[in-house]
This record gives C-alpha cells, structure tokens and sequence, in this order.
C-alpha cells in the first residue's frame, strides 16, 4: 500500500537530483528541523564546566545528523565519524579539549575510558547509553534521548529537502501528501532514516 | 533572490556540453555586477556530486583563477573564456548512487563589499547564508560526461569459481539450532528416538548433500578474456569427474556497491546494473567456452571501478546441474576496464 505513492502532489518541479538521500553539511543547515533539547545542548557545548554530552537511541532517529550540524555551529571544534575502517584518532585530536564523536562503538572500552578523562568535553552519539563507563571514568554526564517523530517536523524536513534538490528554486508551496505521511509513520514509526529509505527507493525523477 | 548582487552566466558554444574523457569543451563566463563588487578572487572549477544512499561524496577538477584583486564596477559586463576538460567517472545516474558533474563559479569578495553583501543577508534574516557570503554569489550549469569509446579488456589470470550457499560453520549452527528446537518441542528426553530420528532426517536434507555436492565438485578453474571482436570469453576448465554433471549455465552481471555508513550503523547494496543472457551447455567438454557481447556503451553501465564507498563490479555466476538432479552454484568477480584508460588511478 505505501508503494507507487508520491509524498508530494506539485507535478512541475524539476529536480537536480533524488532529495531523499545524503546531504552536503550546507544542505543539512537548511534542511534540519533540530529536536526541542538542541538550544540546551548547544549551552551545554558553550559552558565551562566539563561533561559527556551523550546523543543516545537506536539507528536511523537523527543522533549523526544532530552531531554533525552542531559541529557546524563549532567550526574550529574536531568531529570524527567512525566507522569499521576508520576508528583510530590522529595524535593531534588530542591537543583538543572538546571534540565530537560519532559511533563510539568502534573504540575499545580502554580507548573509550582514555577519551572520556582526556577531553573537557565529549559529545557522543551511541545506541545504548554508556553511564557505566562513565561512571567508571569518573566523569559527569548527561543524556538525550532520540526517539520519537512529530509528523509536523517530518513534513517540514521532507519540504527542506524537495526544496534544496531542485534544480531552480520555487515560491511554491511544496504539497505534501498527509494521508501517505501518516502511513508512513504507522508503518516506521520513528525511524527517521526508514522513511527516507523509503521514499529515496520510490522516488520517480 | 537570484542576480541581487552579481548575475553569471555560463555559456557553452557545444550546445549540450557532453564530452569525453580528455575531451575540450570551450565557453564563455560573462558577469554583469549589480552594486560594485571588490573580488579578492574569481575563478570556476568543475566539481562532480556523488549523491543517492550513502553521504554526498564530491570531486574538483579543473580548478581555474581568472580575476584577483579586481573591483568589478556596477553595469558593466565583463566576459572571460572558459575551458573545461572531460574526466572520469562518467555521468551516471544508478540506483543507490548518482554522478552529477557540474561547472560551478568560485568567488571571494573583500573589503567592504563582503560586508555589505554579508549585511543585506542579515537583514532579510538569510542568517545561515549570511555564515558564508561568498557562496551566495556562486553559480553553476551542469555538465555531462561519456564515459570512453574504447574496447572493454578483462584481466586474464586462471581464477576459481566457490561454490556460494552454506560454509560448513553456518551449517552446524543451523544443525544445532533446529536439533535444539526439536529437544524443546518433543520434550527431551521423553521423545529422544523421535529427536534422533528428526535429526537424521536433517542430516540428510541439508548437510549430506552439501558435502556430496561440495565432494563432486567444490572448485572450477576458469580464464576470462576479450575475443579478437571485442568479446568477453569465459573458459571453464571442468574437473574429471565432469561426468557427473550434466548442465553447464553461465551468466555474468554487473553490480553497483554502496556502503552506507551515514549514522551509527552501516548498510551495504548491491544492486545489478546490468545482466547478461544467460548461455547453458548440456554435458561439457573438458574445456568449455561461453563468448558473451559486452553490454552496449550506450547502455548505463560501469567497469571494475571504486571511489569512496561506491564501486562497480562484475560478476561471473554458475549453475552447475548434476546428474542426479542436484544443482550447485558458483560466483567469482572478475576485473574488467577499458583499454588505454586509466579508470583507478
């Protein structure tokens, strides 16, 4: 029932490319419609005292992209997306005092500990919360959960994003389907990246 | 709010601005400034998009400087020529990615006019524009790149084919789950001669013919090259026991790979581009040659190639029909680029 359904009615846009996959950061600045605690973790990054800020919740609910664009906001601060290939940090990373990681799994418990006492502040995304090591590290710590997707903010993404892959910019209001919206919803709940799967699959140029 | 501060235009005298790896395309750049502009720098690259299911990657090339230090008065036209050279990868608009190659303007203004540019953003609240001014001012025209004419050539070293399905490790573990299921279900130790009994009928239905199968025959040596007609050439070198099969069917493919590693997890597709016909041979010789055509040039596909998390590769599969009725199947890549082009440099 989802398939063969376009998410929006307007039938004269042109587009530069499929809007429902990657982003350029510049895109995700016009793109992103931050979560209500995105101001409180922004204060957070800007106080003195030291803190884990960890970014928790299960796959595809926007932890990396929250991350990513609060670097932006951070520019001279280092942000490292790890992944299987890629989870050492460089030597110079170290100079640093705060410095943003995505996916702190791929690092050993020592190398995570060894993180948390070194820096001032880290700001993590993870997929179960790390209060143990934490604790074992002695460090304060705070926690944002992900969960959960306001129709309203996933309509407004998705506008975000037919507007930023066209190829010449519209005035015109971008008509989105409600009723597939809702069943997206229903059928993903707040997998956010689900949906934009789904779509980026069923979207007909 | 398009030309506010400076229109640009990009005009290619090949009206679809299609070309060729190494191929020159020439056109004209031509400014017309809406205020007075102080340029610190002017200039224009050629920049490739990889967009689809994975984070955009991007390439430049080409990169130009054609003003600095110049203040461009208001109401003037300016023209400069421009030349841009066509590279690899080609465009190429796939399933989980996209190549988009655009010629896209560059420019860093100073002094008081980054200023003032920067302060009428402000004010009509454009605040994320306002971070960086100068993109504001950039443009682009879209490009497209071929991808060369040349004749595809395989690499020709012996390779084997393996047998595809189960390994013996994931085998047990599917012996064991299913005998722990039973023990569960028939209420061990009650019913044991009912467990042992569903575990013989196990044994034989998944693990003794895979060892039989894998026992016939568990290796095929095979050579791919290019015929004298610009052909692909498969040739298999069966075992002995070749008696035992009965039919041989052959099939190559060609499989867009992208990793996903946007967020917390990874996610791998692979998605075929291109499949060829499939060629069977009923009781093969010792040696035995299937010649495929190459997939048409025009057609959107791709040679062994890798950038980032993308690659294409191409894919031999294998049918091997016993004569007992059994069946076992084999895949093997193969590397396949195309003659004088660098296309992994």
């Amino acid at each position: 029932m989802l398939n063969n359904q376009s998410i929006f009615f307007n039938n004269n846009l042109t587009f530069r490319f499929n809007p429902f996959g990657g982003i350029t950061p510049e895109e995700l600045n016009q793109i992103i419609v931050p979560k209500s605690f995105f101001s409180k973790i922004k204060n957070l990054i800007e106080s003195p005292t030291p803190i884990i800020i960890e970014l928790v919740g299960k796959k595809g609910r926007g932890k990396t992209t929250h991350l990513t664009f609060l670097q932006q906001l951070f520019p001279h601060l280092p942000i490292v997306h790890l992944t299987k290939n890629n989870n050492t940090l460089t030597d110079n990373l170290f100079t640093e005092k705060i410095i943003f990681l995505d996916s702190i799994h791929h690092l050993s418990f020592q190398k995570r500990i060894q993180i948390y006492r070194h820096f001032d502040k880290v700001i993590l995304t993870t997929h179960q919360t790390r209060i143990l090591e934490y604790k074992w590290a002695r460090q304060k710590h705070t926690n944002f959960y992900f969960r959960g997707l306001k129709k309203e903010d996933l309509q407004q993404v998705i506008e975000n994003r037919i507007q930023s892959a066209l190829l010449h910019p519209t005035k015109e209001k971008i008509e989105i389907n409600e009723a597939y919206l809702s069943q997206l919803i229903l059928t993903f709940k707040d997998n956010f990246r689900g949906i934009l799967n789904h779509l980026y699959e069923n979207f007909k140029h | 709010m398009p030309h506010r501060f400076l229109e640009t235009q990009i005009v290619f005298s090949n009206q679809n601005s299609t070309l060729f790896p190494g191929e020159v395309g020439k056109g004209e750049l031509i400014l017309k400034p809406k205020i007075d502009l102080e340029v610190h720098l002017f200039g224009y690259h050629v920049a490739m998009e990889g967009r689809g299911q994975t984070a955009v990657i991007t390439k430049l090339n080409n990169e130009t400087v054609l003003i600095k230090n110049v203040k461009l008065l208001k109401g003037e036209t300016y023209r400069y020529d421009v030349e841009i050279v066509g590279v690899l990868p080609p465009t190429y608009a796939g399933e989980n990615i996209s190549f988009y190659w655009r010629v896209e303007t560059f420019i860093e203004l100073q002094g008081k006019s980054y200023d003032q540019v920067r302060n009428s953003l402000l004010k009509k609240f454009k605040l994320l524009a306002a971070i960086n001014p100068n993109k504001k001012l950039s443009t682009f025209k879209s490009v497209y790149f071929k991808a060369p004419d040349t004749p595809y050539s395989v690499n020709s070293i012996p390779l084997s084919l393996n047998q595809t399905g189960f390994s013996p490790l994931s085998i047990g573990l599917v012996f064991m789950i299913f005998f722990f299921l039973a023990c569960g279900l028939l209420d061990y130790p009650a019913n044991l001669g009912a467990i042992i009994l569903f575990a013989i009928v196990l044994l034989f239905a998944f693990v003794i013919p895979h060892y039989y199968k894998a026992r016939l025959l568990d290796k095929i040596e095979f050579v791919a090259n290019t015929t004298e007609n610009n052909q692909l050439s498969l040739n298999f070198i069966l075992p002995d026991n070749r008696k035992k099969i009965s039919k041989l069917k052959v099939q190559y493919k060609i499989v867009e790979k992208v990793i996903d590693d946007r967020g917390t997890s990874s996610y791998t597709y692979h998605h075929p581009i291109y499949r060829s016909a499939t060629k069977e041979k009923r009781t093969p010789q010792k040696n035995t040659e299937f010649i495929f055509d190459f997939p048409d040039k025009n057609t959107n596909t791709m040679v062994s190639f890798q950038i980032g998390d993308i690659s294409f590769y191409w894919e031999v599969n294998v049918i091997i029909e016993f004569d007992y009725g059994g069946e076992s199947t084999f895949a093997q890549k193969i590397f396949v680029e195309q003659k004088d082009v660098n296309w992994n440099p």
